[in-house]
C-alpha cells in the first residue's frame, strides 16, 4: 500500500513539475501582489471586536484555512501537533490527547468553540483527540497568559475555535471521505441552505480505526516488533447549527452538537499481551447554545446561553457533569476606542460515584477591556482589561492584563513592531481536585504572573513576503495543583512556585518562482520550566525541567502550491523528555510527513484530493513512554463540494 | 561466634532456609554480604516507572536504572516487593504487568525468562533451594463499606525454583500479603491473621490460623528476630510477636504501623523491629514521619529518625545502618541512611517511590 501512495505523490509531483514547466511562460503578473497597507475608515456598522482585538501585545496564531482543510478528518491534536508550536502528550494514535503551552499542563489552556468551553468540568482539561476538526472553519491560537480575554484556565494559553455562517444563498455543502493505515476510515457530510437570512448547517462524521500497527516494544529483550492490541475507536458526531439575521443586521443562532467516542484504551507496551488489563471507554458529550449579537454603529451587544453535558463510562463507573452558562457582553467603540465589558454565570452539576450527592457549582465571573489607538501616535496601541469572580468552595483570582504594541517601521514594505504585554491569569481547582472522595476545600485557585516581550518583522515585495517574531516570556505559576499520595489515598496539593520561562522564534518565507507559489513556516520554542518552590526542601526534582516537558520544540512545513496542485511536507522535532524519573530521559524524535493536494472542478463541481504519508521515515518513538506511536502511514482524502 | 549466630539469623530472614527444624539449634550455611543494596523503586503506578537503583554500602554510591542499563529495556511495571537469593539472584515481584523479573543482583542483568504463570496481582516473594513461594491477591475484589478494596481470592503459588515452572496455587483468604519460612512451615499473612502452612511435600496446609484478640485489620508483613520469633505488622494496632513453637500470641506492641504497605524490619544486631509510619493534617500535607523501634526484648518503642514522608523501612545486615526513604511519588526518592542510633549518616537521590532495600 506504501508503494502504491508512492506512486501516486511521484506522480502528482511529476505533474505538479510539468505544470510548473508549462506556467513560467505565461505568468500572470496581475496575481499575488501585495500592497501597503491602509487605513480605511468607514460609518458602516462594525461587529463585535472577538477577544484577539484586545490582545496586542501577544502572540495569537489563526491556524490556515487551507492547513485545516488538509486534515480536516483528523482532530485537533493532529492539526496542533501539524501546524503550532506546542507540545502534545499522547497515549497513542487517536488516544487521549493534551496540550501542553510554555510547560504548562493541558488544563491550563482553555479550549472553546464560540466561547463555550469544550473542557470537561470534572477534569478541566480536553481531549484533543476527541475533538474534530472537520466541525470548525477557523482556529485560533494565543500562546501566553491571557486568563482576562478568555476566563479560568488560560494560564499557558487558549485556543478559540470557530464555526461560521456562509451567506451563501442556497444549498451547499461538502463530501468528505477517506481512509488510511491501520483500517483507519472516515466519512462527512455537510449540508448548509441560505436564502440570505436564515442559514442552516447540518454536519456529520463518523470514523474508525483498528490501529493494529506494529511497533518496537522496549520492555522485552531485543525490543520484539509486536502488534498493537486494544486500540481501535469508533468516533461518531452530529452538528446542527442556524443563524438569523435580521433586519437591523442582528443575528440570532442556535448551535448544538453531539459526539459519541468508543474507544479502546491502548495499553501500555508492556501490557500488550496482557488482555486481562484491557479497558475501554465511552464518552459522550452535547454542546448547545443559542446566541445573539446585535451591532449598532457605536454600541454592539451579544447574550448567550448554553448548556453542555459531558458524560464518561470507564468500566463500571459513570462521571458525568451538566453545565448551564449564560453570558452577555457589551462593546462600544468610538475612533480610536474601543471598550468592552459583560459577565457570565455558570451552574455545574457533576455526578460520580466518588462526589457527594450535594456538589453542585455556582460561578460568576464580571470582566472589561478597553483598547485605544491614538491616532496622535500612529502605530501605538494599548490594551488593558481584568477579570474577577466568584465560585462555589473556591476563590477566582483576579486576572488583570496590560499590553502594548508599537509598530516602529511601516515603510516600503517592511514592518517592524515591538509588543509587550504583563497579564495574570488563574485557574480554579477543577470539581474532581475539590470534591474527589471529600470536599478539598483547602486547595487554593492557581495563579500566574507572566510577563512577555517581542518584535515582529514583515517584509513582502511582489509575490515574495518575509515574518519574523520573537518573543521572550516569564511566566510564574503559584499554587500549580498535583495529586500526591496522602497513605492510603491520594489527593491534590499545590505546589507553591512553578517558574515557564522561554523564547518563542517563528519566520515564515514566500516566494514565486516561475508561477510556483513557495511557502515555508519554520517555528522554534525554548521552554524551561521548573519548579522552584516545592512541598519537599531536598525534592530531587525542584530546579529541573517538569516531566513530559521538551525544553526544545521546533517543527517546520513547506509547501509549493502551482494552481490546484501542492506538495507539502511537514516536520517537527520534539526534545530529550525526562519522566517522572530525573534519571529516565526519552530520547528526542523526528518526524516527517509528506503530502500532495490536488484540486480541481468535476462536473461544475470543486473536488480536492489529498494524499500524506505520515512518518514518512517510519521513526519508532514514544510521545510518553511505553505509549508506542505508528511508524509510517498513510492516508488518502476526497473532499467533494457542491 | 557472634557473627555465625548473626549471620545464621539473617541467613534465616532473608528467607531461603532448608526445610529445617524450627529450633535455636538449626544449622545454616553462613552467607557472605557483598554490602550492597537493590534499592526498589516502585514507581508511579500510572506510568509504569519503577526502576532499580543498586547502592554500595561501602563507598556510599548510587547507580540507578541498573535493569535499564544492564537489559536495554524497562523493567514496564511496577515493582511492589522483592528478595535476593543465595545464589545473588533477585526476584523483583511486578504488578500491571504482573510477572517476577529474576536478575543477578550485582550488575542487574537479567538471570532468566520472568514467571508470569500462576500470578494475579502478586504481593510478595521468598525463594528456598528447592520452592519459590508467592502471595498473590487474584483479581476478585470486594469494597467494604469504608470503601476499601479487599481480595477475597488471594493464594499463595507454589513454583519450583530450579526450573520455575508452576506447581500449584493454594487459597489463604483475603488480601495475602507478607510471608516468612521457617523449618517446614510457612508463615502467611493475611486480612484474617497470620496463617501457618505446612510445606511438607508441598501439601500447604493450614496449620494453624493466628489472630491476636483485640486487635483489627489485617496483618501486612512478618519478620523474624534474633530468637526466633514471629513479629506480624497489624497496622491497625501495631506488632504482634508470635511463638513459632505453640503458635500463640505472646505480646502486641502498641506502635505506629505504615496503614497502606505495613512493612517491617528486625535489626538482628541491636534486637530491635522497625516500623515508620506517616502522620497527615486536614488538608492531606504529611506532618510527621518516623521511623520507631521496638525493643524485641523489653519491647519498648522510641522514635529513631523523624522526617517528612516515609514509605519503607530496612536494616543493613552488614552496617546496621537503618536505610529509609523520602518520597512523593511524583519525583524521585532522597534514600537516607542512619546509624542504630538514629543519626543520618548520608543521603543519595534513588528512584521514584523508594520503598524496599535488599541487603546482599
Amino acid at each position: 500500500m506504501y508503494r502504491g501512495i508512492s506512486y501516486l505523490l511521484i506522480i502528482a509531483f511529476v505533474a505538479f513539475a510539468t505544470e510548473v514547466t508549462a506556467v513560467q511562460s505565461c505568468q500572470d503578473t496581475t496575481k499575488n501582489y501585495r500592497l501597503d497597507s491602509v487605513m480605511v475608515k468607514s460609518a458602516a456598522k462594525t461587529p463585535l471586536a472577538s477577544s484577539r482585538a484586545f490582545a496586542v501585545g501577544t502572540n495569537i496564531q489563526r491556524i490556515p484555512q487551507e492547513s485545516m482543510d488538509r486534515i480536516k478528518s483528523m482532530s485537533l491534536s493532529d492539526l496542533l501537533k501539524e501546524q503550532a508550536s506546542v507540545y502534545i502528550k499522547e497515549y497513542g494514535r487517536g488516544m487521549a490527547s493534551y496540550v501542553s503551552v510554555r510547560g504548562t499542563s493541558s488544563s491550563h489552556t482553555s479550549i472553546a468553540w464560540n466561547g463555550m468551553s469544550l473542557s470537561v468540568p470534572t477534569l478541566g482539561q480536553a481531549n484533543l483527540s476527541q475533538i474534530p476538526l472537520y466541525f470548525f472553519d477557523r482556529m485560533d491560537l494565543h500562546i501566553g497568559g491571557s486568563g482576562m480575554l478568555y476566563g479560568d484556565g488560560s494560564i499557558g494559553g487558549s485556543i478559540q475555535l470557530s464555526t461560521l455562517p456562509l451567506w451563501k444563498k442556497g444549498v451547499s455543502g461538502d463530501l468528505l471521505f477517506s481512509g488510511g493505515s491501520f483500517s483507519t476510515l472516515y466519512g462527512a457530510g455537510t449540508l448548509r441552505y441560505s436564502n440570505g437570512k436564515t442559514e442552516s448547517r447540518s454536519s456529520l462524521f463518523y470514523t474508525s480505526a483498528k490501529n493494529d500497527f506494529m511497533f518496537a516494544n522496549n520492555t522485552k529483550p531485543g525490543h520484539p516488533k509486536e502488534r498493537l492490541n486494544n486500540s481501535s475507536y469508533e468516533n461518531l458526531g452530529a452538528m446542527q447549527e442556524v443563524y438569523r439575521k435580521f433586519r437591523d443586521s442582528s443575528i440570532l443562532s442556535f448551535t448544538v452538537w453531539y459526539l459519541n467516542h468508543d474507544r479502546e484504551i491502548q495499553p501500555s507496551v508492556s501490557l500488550n499481551d496482557r488482555p486481562e488489563t484491557y479497558a475501554s471507554v465511552n464518552d459522550r458529550n452535547i454542546r448547545g447554545a443559542v446566541n445573539y449579537i446585535n451591532n449598532s454603529n457605536f454600541l454592539n451587544y451579544r447574550a448567550n446561553i448554553s448548556y453542555s453535558n459531558d458524560y464518561q463510562l470507564y468500566k463500571e463507573d459513570v462521571i458525568e457533569s451538566s453545565k448551564f452558562s449564560a453570558v452577555a457582553e457589551t462593546e462600544y467603540g468610538s475612533g480610536a476606542f474601543i471598550f468592552k465589558a459583560g459577565f457570565s454565570a455558570e451552574h455545574t452539576v457533576p455526578s460520580a460515584g466518588s462526589f457527594a450527592d450535594s456538589v453542585k457549582e455556582n460561578r460568576f465571573y464580571i470582566y472589561g477591556m478597553a483598547r485605544y489607538s491614538p491616532l496622535s501616535v500612529p502605530g501605538f496601541m494599548i490594551s488593558a482589561g481584568i477579570r474577577g469572580g466568584q465560585v462555589t468552595n473556591g476563590e477566582v483570582p483576579v486576572m488583570p492584563s496590560l499590553e502594548v504594541k508599537y509598530t516602529l517601521l511601516n515603510k516600503n514594505g517592511h514592518t517592524l513592531a515591538t509588543r509587550g504585554a504583563f497579564s495574570a491569569s488563574g485557574r480554579v481547582p477543577t470539581l474532581n481536585d475539590r470534591y474527589w472522595g471529600g470536599i478539598h476545600t483547602y486547595l487554593l485557585s492557581e495563579k500566574s504572573n507572566t510577563v512577555e516581550g517581542g518584535v515582529d518583522y514583515s517584509w513582502f515585495s511582489g509575490n515574495d513576503n518575509v515574518k519574523g517574531y520573537i518573543t521572550l516570556y516569564n511566566s510564574e505559576v503559584e499554587n500549580w495543583i498535583r495529586w500526591l499520595p496522602a497513605g492510603q489515598v491520594w489527593r491534590p496539593q499545590n505546589i507553591p512556585v512553578v517558574l515557564s520561562r522561554g523564547a518563542e522564534v517563528g519566520a515564515s518565507f514566500g516566494k514565486k518562482l516561475g508561477g510556483v507559489i513557495f511557502e515555508l513556516n519554520v517555528d522554534y520554542s525554548y521552554t524551561s520550566i521548573k519548579m522552584v518552590e516545592g512541598l519537599r526542601e531536598n525534592d530531587p526534582s525542584r530546579g529541573r525541567q517538569l516531566a513530559f516537558q521538551p525544553k526544545h520544540s521546533a517543527r517546520a512545513a513547506l509547501s509549493a502550491h502551482l494552481n490546484k496542485l501542492t506538495f507539502y511536507a511537514n516536520m517537527s522535532f520534539s526534545g530529550e523528555r525526562s519522566t517522572l524519573d530525573i534519571y529516565d530521559i526519552l530520547d528526542p524524535y523526528f518526524l516527517t510527513d509528506i503530502g500532495t493536494q490536488f484540486e480541481s472542478i468535476f462536473l461544475g463541481h470543486r473536488f480536492v484530493v489529498n494524499a500524506v504519508i505520515k512518518n514518512l521515515t517510519g521513526v519508532s518513538y514514544q510521545n510518553v513512554k511505553f505509549y508506542a506511536m505508528p511508524g509510517r502511514n498513510w492516508n488518502l482524502s476526497l473532499r467533494f463540494y457542491f | 561466634m557472634e557473627k555465625r549466630i548473626i549471620l545464621k539469623i539473617v541467613f534465616g530472614f532473608l528467607l531461603f532456609t532448608s526445610i529445617v527444624a524450627c529450633t535455636k539449634d538449626i544449622d545454616v550455611p553462613e552467607y557472605q554480604f557483598d554490602k550492597k543494596v537493590l534499592v526498589l523503586n516502585q514507581g508511579n503506578f500510572t506510568e509504569h516507572s519503577a526502576s532499580i537503583s543498586l547502592y554500595d554500602e561501602v563507598t556510599g554510591t548510587i547507580q540507578n536504572r541498573v535493569f535499564e542499563s544492564a537489559n536495554g529495556i524497562s523493567i514496564g511495571s511496577t515493582v511492589v516487593s522483592g528478595s535476593v537469593a543465595p545464589g545473588k539472584q533477585a526476584y523483583l515481584v511486578c504488578n500491571y504487568p504482573d510477572k517476577i523479573e529474576i536478575i543477578d543482583a550485582l550488575n542487574g542483568k537479567i538471570a532468566s525468562d520472568p514467571i508470569t504463570d500462576g500470578l494475579a496481582s502478586p504481593r510478595n516473594v521468598i525463594v528456598t533451594d528447592t520452592r519459590i513461594y508467592v502471595t498473590n491477591w487474584d483479581y476478585n475484589y470486594e469494597v467494604t463499606e469504608s470503601g476499601i478494596w479487599i481480595y477475597p481470592d488471594s493464594y499463595v503459588a507454589v513454583y519450583n525454583s530450579l526450573t520455575k515452572e508452576f506447581i500449584k496455587k493454594v487459597m489463604v483468604g483475603t488480601d495475602a500479603e507478607g510471608l516468612l519460612l521457617l523449618g517446614n512451615r510457612l508463615y502467611v499473612a493475611t486480612r484474617e491473621g497470620v496463617r501457618v502452612l505446612d510445606t511438607v511435600n508441598d501439601m500447604l496446609g493450614q496449620v494453624a490460623l493466628v489472630r491476636p484478640e483485640n486487635v483489627t485489620g489485617a496483618a501486612k508483613h512478618l519478620v523474624m528476630d534474633q530468637n526466633y520469633k514471629i513479629w506480624a505488622s497489624f497496622p491497625d494496632k501495631g506488632l504482634v510477636k508470635i511463638d513459632p513453637a505453640s503458635l500463640e500470641v505472646e505480646s502486641v506492641v502498641e506502635v505506629p504501623v505504615d496503614a497502606m504497605d505495613g512493612y517491617i524490619a528486625a535489626d538482628y544486631k541491636e534486637g530491635k523491629i522497625y516500623t515508620f509510619n506517616t502522620t497527615f493534617d486536614q488538608t492531606y500535607m504529611p506532618i510527621e514521619a518516623n521511623i520507631y523501634s521496638v525493643d524485641v526484648e523489653s519491647l519498648g518503642t522510641s522514635i529513631l529518625y523523624s522526617g517528612s514522608y516515609f514509605y519503607g523501612v530496612g536494616v543493613s545486615p552488614s552496617s546496621g545502618n537503618v536505610f529509609t526513604a523520602e518520597v512523593s511519588f511524583t519525583s524521585n526518592s532522597v534514600m537516607k541512611t542512619i546509624t542504630p542510633a538514629g543519626v543520618s549518616v548520608g543521603t543519595a537521590t534513588a528512584g521514584v517511590g523508594t520503598f524496599r532495600f535488599l541487603f546482599f
